[in-house]
């Protein structure tokens, strides 16, 4: 792993001097502020545009926290997907790779630093959307319970970090930027569509597709084993990152 | 002799061609190498395996005593922080400045701290960016071939593999990489890959020749001068009737083939002792005046061609 620390700091610091900075956090910022008042507001839309006489129920804190599930597994998932795909080609194209190899950095090192400043990235800005989610729920409904919006929320993390390791993966194998954004999101997709057959939902990564949904509502959903096995696969994808990058030629 | 790179009956082949054919080649420790093809030859190619950026076909590549293709992860990154390396296309962040991008590059090689900073400001200042506040993606091209010769000298490297470092520089800027290259004579192993005949000339001890593949030849700049260049070639100037001394000396015997200048002619001479005879008589005859006849120096321009044609 030598280089790993320089190498670190360089991708840390990419991300504040890039546009980085800015997508993914202001992305979750945005769901944040907008579910709860998304929620208050959808009664009132509903009414006005289907134009009926409906009754609906008063909007609640639940409301709020189902819109947050809603948005974190939809768009900011996608942003996730799409920021890191050209994590490992991008640099392989444009040359800085094989300078940064040639001062003694490890390939292992190289994978390391980019998963572990992504996960960064995806975890500082999940915690504080997390908060200012929490309180804008106060804000607009009162009283409202930490507990379901933080396992929910965890449970969308640890989907998103499994999310970043498939697409860092898949940018150490293909050469295009727009190929890895592609397939990633074919990744997820195809995951979502395993969440709804019940052996896949309770034993793999599929199981976490529907948990922040059910957490939100305070269900008590098992989500161990597909977290367990959304790591382990998560550090598999990362090896196989490692592998690519030691084997192809710069 | 020491060697700072030895390969060994190196090949690369692609699906498509072979770019590297069974070379052989050695690099003397301390000297600065000439690593001459025209373009599409296996230069970078070459340079690639050397620094273990690309695995050969078959062969052997040994870097200051290493064998690179049986080397760990981890001993690979330890005897490359001992390589100073300038791509033909150097890749940087654009988003860092200059002093950023040698204070990345001297970090990964395990320089940190007041020396970091030392170095740093140094080779800013010999690249000429000193001064530069903007960020490395506004560079021109030869800014950003200047900045790749100072993060490859960040760890004052034990050998220094530059790929056509002055292709993209204007006459200044290519002067001031000769001259650093120059000064490094003796200091560092310099493994100079370029197409351009006079840089190598201008700054190389050895140089080793490449086309399609393969080694041509290897030596001194001298000893390839005297092995391939002969001295037939002669230039005969006069004061004046250039055209008439042509047509006269094209019924000489001794006259090979001849090429117009200025002010004569520059000929290929088949008996030296008949023309050194013939020469002053011819002239005189026309009365006019004998400017010079005196042999042209071969260059490796000459050298170059004449291997690659008889290769070709």
């Amino acid at each position: 792993m030598t280089g790993f620390g320089p190498f670190l700091m360089k991708e840390l610091r990419e991300i504040s001097a890039t546009w980085r900075l800015f997508v993914l956090p202001v992305t979750l910022l945005f769901c944040a502020v907008a579910s709860p008042l998304l929620a208050l507001a959808t009664p009132y839309l509903v009414k006005s545009v289907a134009n009926l006489p409906l009754t609906l129920p008063d909007p609640s804190v639940a409301d709020a926290y189902a819109q947050w599930t809603k948005n974190l597994g939809q768009i900011a998932l996608l942003v996730v997907i799409v920021s890191f795909s050209s994590a490992v080609n991008g640099e392989r194209t444009s040359g800085t790779a094989a300078i940064a190899l040639s001062k003694g950095l490890t390939p292992a090192a190289f994978i390391v630093a980019k998963v572990t400043a992504a996960f960064a990235l995806v975890a500082v800005p999940t915690a504080l959307a997390t908060v200012v989610m929490g309180l804008t729920t106060r804000a607009v409904f009162g009283d409202a319970a930490w507990g379901p919006l933080i396992r929910a929320t965890a449970a969308w993390l640890v989907l998103a970090l499994w999310c970043v390791t498939v697409v860092i993966l898949l940018s150490a194998l293909l050469d295009s930027t727009s190929a890895t954004a592609g397939l990633g999101i074919a990744a997820f997709v195809a995951l979502a569509s395993l969440s709804g057959w019940g052996p896949a939902a309770r034993w793999s990564p599929a199981g976490l597709v529907n948990a922040p949904a059910a957490l939100a509502t305070g269900s008590e959903t098992a989500w161990t084993w597909p977290g367990l096995t959304a790591l382990a696969t998560a550090a598999l994808c990362v090896a196989g990152a490692v592998l690519v990058m030691r084997r192809r030629e710069l | 002799m020491t060697l700072s790179v030895s390969v060994e009956d190196l090949t690369k082949a692609y699906p498509a061609h072979t770019a590297v054919d069974h070379l052989t080649m050695s690099v003397p420790q301390g000297s600065v190498f000439g690593f001459l093809g025209p373009n599409g030859a296996g230069k970078t190619t070459t340079v690639r395996m050397v620094l273990g950026l690309a695995r050969p076909t078959s062969g052997s590549v040994s870097v200051i005593g290493h064998d690179v293709g049986s080397a760990s992860d981890t001993d690979l990154a330890r005897l490359r922080r001992r390589i100073g390396f300038l791509p033909d296309v150097p890749g940087f962040y654009p988003w860092m400045s200059g002093r950023d991008v040698l204070r990345f590059a001297g970090s990964l090689v395990g320089i940190t701290g007041a020396g970091l900073a030392k170095r740093t400001e140094s080779l800013l200042d010999l690249a000429g960016l000193s001064d530069v506040r903007q960020r490395v993606g506004g560079y021109s091209r030869g800014m950003k071939q200047r900045l790749g010769i100072a993060q490859a000298l960040i760890g004052a490297p034990d050998l220094l593999v530059l790929d056509e470092p002055t292709s993209a520089l204007d006459p200044i800027g290519r002067k001031t990489v000769l001259d650093m290259v120059a000064a490094l004579r003796g200091r560092t192993t310099v493994f100079f890959s370029t197409h351009i005949l006079s840089d190598v000339e201008r700054v190389c001890d050895e140089v080793a020749i490449l086309d399609e593949g393969r080694l041509i030849t290897q030596g001194s700049v001298e000893e390839l001068k005297a092995q391939y260049g002969g001295s037939s070639r002669y230039a005969l100037d006069v004061t004046a009737d250039a055209g008439r001394l042509r047509t006269l000396l094209e019924n000489e015997p001794w006259v090979g083939r001849m090429v117009d200048t200025p002010s004569g002619v520059e000929l290929t001479v088949n008996d030296l002792d008949l023309a050194r005879r013939r020469v002053p008589a011819i002239v005189a005859g026309l009365e006019i005046g004998l400017v010079r006849f005196e042999p042209i120096e071969t260059s490796l321009e000459d050298v170059f061609v004449s291997l690659v044609q008889r290769d070709a």
